[in-house]
């Protein structure tokens, strides 16, 4: 028998996609429990009403204001989730590497904050649009994310940056405070070109390249 | 019957501990597993429902410090999903019961309502 092993890229590829659909699954659930919860209160107070026992008008509107913001929420969610999945479709594309990342963290964001990291990160430093497979730069960057941020400590800082070079985007997350940090398994990263080309006291360098 | 609440979600917790006053049910709510422990270590509860995934203290860490605390304490552990492993995991730590969100009340309710009888 001579069963063709999966190799490490294809199962790290696996491992990112899982790991942003359930997070985001979660974050989709939670917002849902959430409505559950105040619709059902809102439920048992026009209840209370029809029985003549007296409810707060203005509980009630602002229940019912709160339902809308998480449903609205929830959208957003299904939203993000959503045009994650259909970066897979994309073989090449032009990309806004800010955009990309902008979105990539508050798709992150909900595993940060469990694990107390707050994530920073000011748009505009990445230039025009590259052409690239964009599931693949969004793997290694994931990856690079999740290793620094899984070595943070409650309360740290991390700060994400995106600086182009001529045929390279370098990506810099730095950690405040600063810790020492373990490189992520470079095997993880997907994308062609992609490497981790400096890891010092919390910071860690990215380096993607494109054609 | 006493009850205290964690869940790191202030809308959820505070949502639920209206219905359950609703119901004449007494309770406090907390939204971190490190501030539910400060009011055990304070004062008694018949029953704590803990969320599993919080930032600081997850439920699993704080099942085992609300059974050192307080053994008596019943404890039933909130999840958002219902992988095996955790809830093998919740009831090795001393957890008592566990329910998926979302949560029908009366289900809870009742739940506690027999076994603290």
């Amino acid at each position: 028998m001579n069963a063709k092993q999966p190799d490490d890229r294809l199962i790290g590829m696996l491992e990112f996609v899982g790991k942003v659909t359930a997070s985001a699954t979660h974050e989709i659930k939670n917002e849902l429990a959430v409505i559950n919860e105040q619709s059902r209160l809102l439920q048992e107070m026009l209840a209370m009403a029809r029985q003549g026992r007296e409810v707060d008008p203005e509980r009630m509107e602002q229940l019912i204001g709160r339902v809308v913001a998480r449903v609205g929420q929830a959208d957003q969610a299904v939203r993000r989730l959503n045009a994650f999945a259909h970066s897979a479709d994309l073989e090449r594309a032009s990309t806004n590497p800010d955009q990309m990342l902008e979105a990539l963290l508050r798709l992150f964001t909900r595993i940060a904050s469990l694990k107390g990291v707050v994530l920073d990160f000011t748009p505009g430093q990445a230039g025009s649009e590259i052409a690239l497979r964009p599931i693949l730069l969004e793997q290694a960057l994931w990856t690079c994310l999740d290793s620094v941020v899984q070595q943070a400590e409650k309360g740290n800082k991390l700060s994400v940056s995106l600086k182009r070079k001529q045929n390279a985007l370098e990506v810099l997350f730095q950690l405040e405070p600063p810790i020492a940090l373990r490189a992520p398994d470079a095997e993880l990263l997907c994308m062609p070109g992609a490497e981790v080309l400096a890891i010092a006291d919390g910071e860690l360098l990215l380096e993607a390249r494109f054609e | 019957m006493r009850v205290l609440l964690i869940d790191d979600e202030k809308e959820l917790v505070a949502t639920i501990s209206e219905r359950l006053d609703l119901r004449g049910i007494a309770n406090d709510w907390v939204t971190s597993g490190e501030a539910g422990l400060e009011l055990l270590r304070k004062e008694p509860y018949d029953w704590v429902v803990v969320d599993l995934k919080m930032p600081g203290l997850s439920g699993f860490e704080s099942i085992k410090a609300i059974k050192e605390i307080r053994p008596q304490t019943r404890v039933i552990l909130l999840t958002g999903h219902s992988a095996a492993e955790d809830l093998d995991h919740a009831l090795e730590l001393g957890a008592d019961h566990y329910l998926v969100k979302p949560v029908d009340i009366d289900d809870l309710l009742s739940l506690m309502q027999k076994e603290t009888a």
